[in-house]
């Protein structure tokens, strides 16, 4: 199914701004920039407004996500706003048990470990979409010429907090599942791959521009299990896109060993960790793929000199790139100040 | 898959065929096939490419021992293909087959290389060149063991691809058996898959879903008619005939096997007075990954082409003789049933068009898929 034709990309809003050019292999007046993790926890206006909500249930309240979807846009002046979810979204939407815990992050009381784990998961009903649509549209309407990138964790990422049950240092346990039962992590990663795939859905849908697909925890994985296990179920959450000619754009953490079997999954863009320089990014995907990234998160709370001088090496290197678009190489940490946010972004768009 | 979608139907309610697991005495082991031919690396090629590469195993170096007509097990002449040897005249075939035969086998060296060089069977061949004794006494328990099956009813180039040339070439059988063996790369004929073979169907059958296949399980076809898109057939429609062979398993407790007495195990010869069985594997003497898993147990099994009353008790029997060793009894014991399948031309694919073995079975799958998707 096309876009609409009052969708932002198509009416003129977002098509021509510097992040979808960028996004599209071309090289606008201004190199956009945006973060991820920009919305959230590292503003004070976030943490003001989540008083007394729970973190999911601010996801799902589409006011409430829709405001804290367009704060950094307000504050910083990024080329894009990245939609305010969390990877278990569609989980819980499918409905799965899933509760935040404060200072570990999402917890499931049922892990998934069996076949019959695996078989009792239901499909995520379009219905149960509905604030996401909601909460999609009413920032798209305050946006006006700033993009809105869509969200959804990658199927290996998701499936490993359902298999361990929350946040893990190494996916030992879903490492171990890929191999003792091979089918049984088929299926539940497919299953991850159509729920993802239908939230994305949902987002572009009610506006998103461009959608961006984080595979967190891929560099846990040797490249031939990500090859085998993992990017078949990747490529099919693009399956689900099929029609909407929106930029996609896929990024994993330590993502280095497997950069190129990545992108082969139908990515456009490829966002870069902060592990390798784009130069060398852009070797190891063959050359002509727009990047993004990737500015270390660790020198944000360095003297300015110092941030400044690696936003200027990462833009340098970005030139390899056909195109580029400014980021960090992970999510913003919580104790970011976010005037050094502001601040990159006027040097990346050449105020300072 | 090259774009296709794939519809999978089948009869019964697993995939894989003889390929297959089951749990004995708390191990699990394949129920069907437990090696197969490294010939071709077509095998190990398909292992590598769904990440089984690294697990490939070779059997121990031990070889296996035949149970003669009479007399105590001896061990397989080393030089040999399918038992046919390289040396006719070597101590262990004389031990085997005896003086008498083993002279008249010697006569393959004198007689003209074109001599028997059409026949048609595995049979027919070392009868004309080398006599019914070697036949008898040590082809045909060999090849029952590996194909379940009487050498006169085994066709050579599908039993042993390149024989019939070598024999042309080298001028005689024994030398044409040396010319493969010392071509053939070192190690094993054959090898296994550490876990077990099943695992490379547990594999397949993620990949399965992972591609999205509509697997159909329990579901019998009897017509074609009615079935969209290109149709492939890995079976005849309907099942005719085929042998049957019953497979026991026994897990032992029995340290007197530790030193593996007969190898890799026992192939026994046609008529062995008192023995119903017609080979003995000796599992955890044949692989070291079992060994390790049996923590201490033998694992042994058996193969039979006509089912004895109280099999579970006939197997410790049989076993207790080949090995040499008085068996207490099992902790665990299965019972399976295969039926081998006769020949057919209906089929496109598997066991009735490719034979026996999971390196032609692949091998000729791989080839008629290439063929259909025009690669």
């Amino acid at each position: 199914m096309p876009l609409t034709n009052d969708h932002p990309l198509l009416d003129g809003r977002t098509g021509t701004s510097p992040l979808i050019r960028a996004y599209r292999g071309d090289r606008p007046e201004t190199t956009p920039v945006w973060f991820m993790r920009q919305a959230g926890r590292s503003l004070p206006e976030y943490r003001e407004l989540r008083v007394g909500n729970e973190m999911l249930d601010a996801c799902l309240t589409p006011e409430l996500a829709s405001e804290i979807t367009l704060q950094p846009v307000r504050r910083h002046g990024v080329d894009a706003a990245i939609f305010f979810s969390d990877i278990v979204i569609p989980a819980k939407l499918a409905g799965v048990d899933v509760q935040i815990v404060p200072g570990r992050g999402p917890v499931f009381p049922n892990p998934i470990r069996t076949a019959a784990d695996v078989a009792a998961l239901r499909p995520l009903d379009p219905e149960a979409l509905a604030p996401i649509r909601e909460a999609v549209a009413r920032t798209v309407a305050e946006l006006g010429s700033t993009p809105l990138i869509g969200f959804a964790g990658a199927p290996f990422t998701l499936a490993s907090y359902l298999i361990e049950g929350g946040p893990s240092k190494d996916q030992q346990r879903a490492r171990t599942l890929m191999y003792s039962e091979p089918q049984v992590w088929a299926t539940l990663l497919n299953w991850c791959a159509d729920i993802a795939g239908e939230f994305l859905k949902a987002q572009i849908e009610a506006g998103a521009s461009a959608i961006q697909l984080f595979d967190s925890w891929v560099g846990s994985l040797s490249e031939q299990q990500y090859v085998r296990r993992v990017a078949p179920h990747s490529k099919r959450v693009f399956s689900h896109l099929r029609g909407y000619d929106v930029p996609k754009v896929h990024f994993g953490v330590g993502s280095g060993e497997v950069l190129r079997a990545m992108h082969g999954i139908g990515a456009d863009v490829m966002g870069v960790d902060w592990r390798i320089p784009l130069d060398l990014a852009e070797e190891r995907l063959g050359g002509g793929v727009p990047l993004q990234g990737n500015i270390d998160p660790a020198l944000l709370g360095a003297p300015w000199h110092v941030l400044e001088a690696h936003v200027r090496d990462v833009m340098a290197r970005g030139e390899s790139a056909p195109s580029h678009v400014v980021n960090l190489g992970h999510g913003v940490p919580p104790d970011t100040d976010p005037d050094v946010l502001t601040r990159i972004v006027e040097l990346v768009h050449g105020g300072l | 898959m090259a774009g296709r979608s794939v519809t999978l139907i089948e009869a019964s309610d697993h995939l894989g065929g003889t390929v297959a697991r089951h749990l004995v005495g708390g191990i699990d082991l394949d129920a069907g096939a437990e090696s197969f031919a490294v010939r071709g690396g077509t095998v190990a090629a398909l292992a590598r490419e769904i990440g089984l590469g690294d697990e490939i195993v070779e059997p121990s170096a031990d070889g296996a021992w035949l149970q003669p007509v009479s007399g105590p097990a001896v061990k397989l002449p080393a030089t040999a293909l399918l038992g046919i040897p390289g040396t006719p005249l070597a101590a262990d075939v004389i031990a085997v087959v005896g003086t008498g035969a083993a002279v008249r086998a010697q006569l393959d060296a004198i007689i003209p290389s074109l001599w028997a060089s059409k026949s048609l069977t595995l049979g027919a061949l070392v009868r004309r060149r080398m006599g019914d004794g070697v036949l008898e006494r040590l082809v045909a328990p060999v090849v029952h063991g590996v194909h379940s099956i009487h050498p006169d009813d085994l066709p050579l180039d599908r039993a042993a691809p390149g024989l019939r040339a070598a024999l042309g070439r080298e001028g005689s059988l024994a030398a044409a058996v040396r010319f493969l063996r010392d071509a053939a790369p070192a190690g094993s004929a054959v090898a296994g898959i550490r876990g077990g073979v099943f695992r490379l169907v547990t594999e397949l059958a993620a990949d399965l879903t992972t591609y999205g296949v509509d697997v159909q399980l329990g579901r019998r076809v009897r017509s074609v008619d009615g079935l969209e898109g290109t149709v492939v057939l890995a079976t005849p429609l309907r099942q005719s005939g085929g042998r049957k062979v019953v497979l026991a398993t026994l897990v032992v407790e029995a340290p007197e096997l530790d030193s593996a007495p007969r190898g890799s195990g026992v192939l026994v010869a046609q008529g062995a007075a008192g023995i119903r069985a017609r080979a003995l594997t000796h599992s955890t003497a044949k692989w070291k990954w079992l060994r390790e898993r049996a923590e201490g147990r033998h694992v042994l099994r058996l193969s039979y082409d006509v089912e004895p009353e109280n099999l579970a008790e006939a197997a410790r029997a049989d076993a207790s003789t080949l090995l040499g060793v008085t068996l207490p009894a099992p902790v665990g014991f299965a019972r399976v049933e295969w039926t081998r399948p006769d020949a057919g031309t209906e089929a496109a694919v598997g066991e009735t068009v490719a034979g026996s073995g999971l390196a032609g079975i692949i091998a000729q799958a791989n080839a008629k898929v290439d063929k259909l998707l025009g690669l």
